[in-house]
């Protein structure tokens, strides 16, 4: 019986989930482009503070649905052009990076603006011509955060097994609606932290850095706001075992109102990613707002024109109601075998989970 | 004394001319040469004696060879050696051909005699009833072989031929489970039956296995309307089945132009038809689901089934509310004479029904229960995510059938059925019907009968996702009261009539999120139920033209309303939200207040010419109308599935269906070949729009796009009935396309081109083949091909901002999936029968996927676009199961 029983597990088991693929019919790639420009320069946007931003625009192609990396376009023209006949010429970089080397430059409200790519085959692509948000953004709101918890998996004794960790939200305050218009927001981040290598000299160069994770809060929040007044939750931050708030923490907070249209390509590219929280939705493509009129070929992505505003904001363990510990120097200390330490704990430079430097940014408060 | 002298003398002279015995009358040399006929003839006048035989038959005989004086009697059984002379009575004597004969024993019951007044035009009826129990019986099959007219007994176990003609008129009587009956009936001056009351006795000796159905054997090339599809149980029972299960679904899409998109598919699909496309009923009441365990198991428990009838169309004008198909499911009575158990045992399902009288020969009851225990393999297992797999059904089906009297009969079915499963997930599937009819047959004369049937039908179903932090439970539901009150008239054995009147209200909830527990992660939502009501008004008439055309003809008019208590929007199309319109306003309806009205008329007649006893020609058109709509997400890899009503922005449905077959059979009858072409035009076909989200949308309706659905093919069937090897072979060739060029850009998909629906399945196969090993065992074999059906895939990927992949997808149902082919076996061993043993039983031995294919059930990709599939059963499947009843 025993065997039969396995013998019938067996046919079911064997029969289940395995990699299927397609022939794709036409695998010739399209062009994506990933572009914005916004109401505020370069030289403005060093004053959030930050390093300061240019408009860049990305070129890509699409990759069949087993490639990992993007192919980067290289040898386009792009220029960017308003109605009243201005136009800015975009250098190419590396890795299909062009960038408007322009530390004025910045969209007006009003104005309309077309990206126009041209490419080494000689096909031009356009995009619709677009313009800020015809509602007037009020200033942004301050960023704070509110104390919560967060149910959580966690491998305890190779067990996965629910646990409240308790996490910090990070929220902006939207300003009360008073133009009687829809208000698109998205809001990104760009997160920096100081690390400190415990078992070193505070002398030491290698002691103090500053570390930044491409990866980490990598997301954006979305809200259409009707009439404001309220505070909106952007991220969450773990406060237990996070390094990265011990000594202190920072993000550059984006803000962008956007036109509906704009605003609708990033929530469907949210949603297509993050999937519903319910059940399957019918798969779908994005929009564009860009078109070849030489009959190149298939275009994704969007080119936008924001109202942008942006916060810092500043966090660390001790604005916690509660006491957290800095367990860096504990963790270090622990032995696991022969040999030292972990590098990072002697060295910030060797940081694990992000890029560190140890060159304060000029914009760092003292 | 010369009065007492007369009268004795008129007594011997009456006795000698009016009493005389068979055994006094003779024939001399004399008589040589005369024709038998009127020799015969000469001798009831002369005699007062009647000869009851055929006089066409007898016609060629002239006397001969008579040597000597001899009894006329000895000189008809000498001389007419191909027909037997049978002594019915001193004055009767009936002669009968020899092949006539060797039907039964000839014993006096097998002859009636009807009055010779009668013979110009009998009009033959009676009824059929349980020769222990005197129970009715209801669809016995009572018909001619000469003349090959059939009647199938009614709720009242009578039936009615209609008017023959002849001197003898063979007649047999079939049940299954019954021993057969045969009869010869004959007219003499001495005549005194009326009427034929037929006993049937249950089978007690073993009898060959035959297959017996309600059906004529030429019903292939005489039945009036085109795309009808009658399956008998024994039918049924014939296709292999999974797990020892004996399915009618699953048979039913073995058969030209149905099919399923694969396992796990709930429904059937019906000559490119949408599942919701089919009205699915058992015994009146709508069965929204018709699908146990994946799909492999349907709702309709074998047990308990009289018959299966599909209409591959919408069938007559009783039927409506869908346009694809309509699949009637009738269940049988319960014996009212005897208490009997039956059921059967298997590896992951077990049934088990009871039957008997309630008041003896008066009203009975049927009742039945299926449940699984499949998880007992899943848990046995180490592996987690198979643990966290589980699958399970159970169904109950009841039946109580009362006679009030001999005209008024009460049927009483009930049906509820749960299923659930989950797949590795901590998401559980869930869905569950409830159903109850009530129906009263009334006979007002012979010819003119009623039926009025009162029906609930309720269906939920529901995703529970099982999360301490976001668990919630999204359900929607559909629960439908009706009534439907037919009256049918049998104007002559030509021409049927039949006129009624139908309403069917529904209340529909399209969506309800409620969350777990305390937490603030899931919101709580609940859309708007939706009220309707559905009418109809309706006539069939069935009527022989000639001897070589027929017509069924049928009209209804069906009446829709919405009604509220509901909220609807008014859109802004001019300022999109997404890509959905603006919500400009809200319009708010009273309890009962008239929101949205359609109507239509829906013909439907049927043609039919017989080109010979062998074969004919069938053309038919339908028109249907379908008021509520099944809205599929045919991406997902789980039962989403949900209904809505027509209203403000979704019109009803409308199907168009002509056909055109020929129908032969071959060998007397042994083979049924048919071809038949179909060609179906659908306006105000229902998909959702690039992008809709179809899950708790309030606007869903405005997401929802209408447009054209086209299908058309051919079907063919070969099917041999009788012999050893018996079985059929079924090929359909079509295609189900879909254009929606809607009005704004947003509504328009594939850009406005024709493409595939999700059940464009352009080859479909089924070889079905039945070899009768011996008189109590077969081998049944099932093979199934179809071509994959349609997908959208991505095609392409790009990373965009913080996403590393943003996909791109193909055109709708640009893509196929692999090919679906699969075989079957089973072998059936019966128990010996024995008049002192009550227990009969069978094993049936099935053996599923036989050479292991890993057949496709859904195709799933992750977010970076990586395909794989899921195969629910991707290898060979052995089972055994044990089938009893005592």
């Amino acid at each position: 019986m025993k065997r039969l029983r396995f013998f019938v597990l067996f046919l079911v088991i064997a029969g289940c989930v395995e990699p299927y693929e397609f022939v794709v019919k036409d695998p010739s790639p399209s062009l994506v482009v990933e572009a914005y420009i916004s109401d505020k320069s370069y030289n403005e946007t060093l004053a959030y503070p930050s390093d300061g931003r240019y408009f860049t625009v990305k070129l890509s192609e699409t990759g069949d649905v087993t490639n990992v990396r993007p192919v980067p376009v290289a040898g386009a023209v792009v220029e960017l052009r308003s109605r009243e006949g201005e136009t800015w010429l975009y250098e190419e970089g590396n890795g299909g990076i062009y960038t408007l080397f322009d530390n004025d430059f910045k969209a007006r409200k009003g104005v309309q603006y077309q990206l126009q790519i041209t490419l080494p085959d000689e096909h031009i692509y356009e995009s619709e011509w677009e313009s800020m948000p015809d509602v007037n953004v009020p200033p942004m709101g301050d960023i704070g955060f509110k104390e919560s918890q967060k149910q959580v998996y966690v491998m305890e004794s190779n067990q996965w097994v629910l646990r409240t960790k308790q996490t910090v939200i990070a929220n902006v305050q939207v300003p009360v609606n008073t133009c009687g218009e829809e208000i698109h927001y998205r809001w990104s981040y760009a997160p920096i932290w100081i690390y400190v290598a415990p078992l070193i000299s505070q002398a030491d160069p290698a002691y103090r850095c500053w570390a930044t994770d491409p990866y980490y809060l990598d997301t954006y929040a979305l809200q259409t706001d009707r009439s404001g007044g309220y505070r909106k939750d952007l991220f969450d931050l773990l406060t237990v075992r996070n390094e990265r708030i011990f000594e202190k923490f920072s993000a550059l907070v984006t803000q962008q109102a956007m036109t509906q249209a704009y605003y609708n390509f990033w929530k469907e590219m949210k949603d297509q990613n993050e999937g519903s929280p319910l059940l399957d939705t019918p798969p779908f493509n994005l929009k564009t707002n860009f078109s070849s009129p030489t009959g190149g070929k298939k275009v994704s992505g969007y080119f936008g024109v924001t109202a942008e505003q942006a916060k810092r904001w500043y966090f660390d363990r001790t604005q916690l109601s509660y006491y957290m510990p800095n367990t860096l120097r504990a963790d270090c200390l622990v032995v696991y075998g022969p040999g030292p330490p972990a590098e990072e704990c002697t060295d910030c430079r060797a940081y694990s989970f992000g890029k560190a430097v140890n060159v304060k940014p000029s914009w760092w408060p003292q | 004394m010369s009065r007492i002298l007369c009268i004795a003398l008129l007594l011997v002279s009456a006795g000698m001319s009016v009493a005389q015995d068979f055994k006094d009358i003779l024939v001399y040399p004399s008589d040589n040469g005369k024709i038998l006929s009127d020799f015969l003839s000469e001798q009831e006048r002369t005699n007062a004696v009647d000869f009851v035989f055929d006089a066409k038959k007898m016609k060629p005989y002239t006397l001969v060879g008579i040597s000597q004086k001899q009894r006329l009697i000895d000189f008809l059984n000498d001389y007419l050696t191909n027909f037997k002379v049978f002594r019915y009575s001193d004055q009767i004597i009936f002669i009968v051909d020899g092949s006539t004969a060797e039907k039964f024993s000839l014993k006096k019951e097998n002859f009636l005699l009807f009055d010779e007044k009668a013979r110009s035009e009998i009009n033959l009826k009676g009824k059929v009833e349980d020769g222990i129990s005197h129970d009715r019986l209801i669809g016995a099959k009572v018909y001619l072989p000469r003349t090959e007219k059939t009647d199938v007994t009614d709720a009242q176990g009578r039936f009615n031929l209609g008017p023959s003609q002849g001197d003898i008129i063979e007649l047999d009587i079939e049940y299954i489970g019954y021993e057969p009956n045969h009869y010869i009936i004959g007219f003499s001056p001495f005549g005194k039956d009326t009427e034929i009351s037929a006993s049937l006795f249950p089978i007690s000796r073993e009898l060959e296995s035959v297959t017996i159905t309600a059906d004529r054997v030429d019903e292939n090339v005489t039945a009036k309307i085109t795309g009808v599809e009658n399956l008998s149980i024994a039918n049924i029972k014939i296709v292999p089945a999974f797990l020892g299960e004996v399915d009618p679904i699953r048979s039913l899409t073995t058969l030209p132009g149905v099919s399923t998109v694969g396992e796990l598919a709930s429904g059937f699909n019906v000559r490119g038809g949408e599942s919701g496309q089919n009205l699915v009923l058992q015994d009146g009441a709508t069965i929204y689901n018709p699908s146990h365990l994946f799909g492999f198991f349907s709702a309709f428990n074998s047990d308990m089934v009289s018959n299966v009838t599909l209409y591959k169309g919408g069938g007559p004008a009783n039927f409506g509310s869908r346009i694809s198909s309509v699949l009637d499911v009738s269940l049988r009575n319960g014996d009212s004479g005897k208490h009997t158990v039956s059921g059967g045992l298997g590896l992951v399902s077990s049934r088990l029904s009871l039957e008997g009288p309630i008041i003896r020969n008066k009203s009975s009851y049927l009742v039945g229960g299926r449940f699984s225990y499949c998880n007992w393999l899943v848990k046995a297992t180490d592996n987690i995510s198979l643990r966290n797999s589980a699958a399970n059904f159970r169904d109950f089906t009841g039946k109580i059938f009362h006679t009030l009297n001999e005209k008024n009969y009460l049927t009483l079915s009930g049906y509820n059925s749960y299923d659930d499963f989950k797949l590795a997930t901590d998401s559980v599937f869930s869905w569950s019907t409830s159903n109850v009819s009530l129906k009263w047959d009334h006979t007002f004369h012979e010819n003119l009968f009623s039926a009025l049937t009162v029906f609930s039908s309720n269906y939920y179903s529901e995703v529970h996702s099982i999360s301490e932090i976001e668990g919630f439970r999204y359900a929607n539901a559909i629960r439908s009261v009706g009534l439907k009150y037919d009256v049918t008239n049998i104007l002559s054995e030509e021409s049927k009539f039949t006129a009624g009147v139908e309403s069917t209200g529904t209340r529909m909830e399209p969506g309800k999120l409620t969350p777990d527990d305390q937490f603030d992660n899931v919101i709580p939502q609940d859309m708007q139920d939706q009220r309707s009501l559905e009418s109809a008004l309706y006539v069939q008439w069935d009527h022989n033209l000639s001897e070589k055309w027929s017509l069924s003809a049928g009209l209804r008019y069906s009446y829709f309303l919405r009604f509220g208590k509901e909220d609807i929007y008014t859109f802004n199309y001019d300022l999109p939200d997404g890509r959905y319109p603006s919500i400009r306003d809200t319009v708010s309806y009273n309890n009962g207040e008239v929101i949205k009205r359609y109507s239509g008329f829906e013909p439907r007649i049927s043609l039919s010419f017989l080109i010979n006893t062998m074969s004919s020609v069938k053309a038919s058109y339908y028109r249907g109308f379908q008021y509520l709509h099944l809205i599929s997400n045919t991406s997902s890899s789980t039962p989403q599935d949900y209904w809505v009503t027509s209203g403000p922005y979704l019109k009803p449905q409308s199907g168009d269906q002509y056909s055109l077959g020929f129908f032969r059979n071959l060998e007397d009858h042994r083979y049924e070949f048919s071809v038949e072409g179909f060609y179906k035009n659908i306006a105000n076909a229902v998909d959702y729009m690039e992008g809709a989200d179809i899950t708790l949308n309030p606007s869903l309706e405005a997401g929802l796009s209408q447009g054209k659905g086209l299908a058309y093919g051919v079907e063919v069937l070969l099917k041999k009935s009788t012999g050893r090897v018996s079985g059929w072979l079924a090929y359909t060739w079509s295609r189900s396309l879909r254009k929606f060029a809607g009005q704004r850009p947003e509504l328009t998909i594939n850009k406005g081109e024709y493409y595939a629906s999700a059940y464009d399945q352009p080859h479909h196969l089924s070889v079905i083949l039945n070899y009768q090993l011996g008189l109590r065992s077969f081998l049944s074999a099932n093979f199934n091909y179809s071509t994959g059906r349609p997908i959208t895939i991505p095609v392409s990927k790009f990373s965009y901002d913080a996403y590393l992949s943003v996909l791109n997808y193909s055109d709708r149902n640009d893509y196929r999936i692999d090919d679906y082919h699969r075989l079957d076996l089973s072998l059936t061993l019966k128990d010996k029968a024995r008049n002192n043993k009550r227990l009969r039983s069978e094993w049936v031995i099935s053996v599923f996927n036989v050479y292991s294919r890993k057949n496709t059930y859904s195709v799933s990709f992750n977010r970076y676009g990586t395909a794989s599939k899921m195969a629910v059963l991707g290898s060979i499947f052995p089972s055994v199961s044990y089938n009893f009843r005592f």
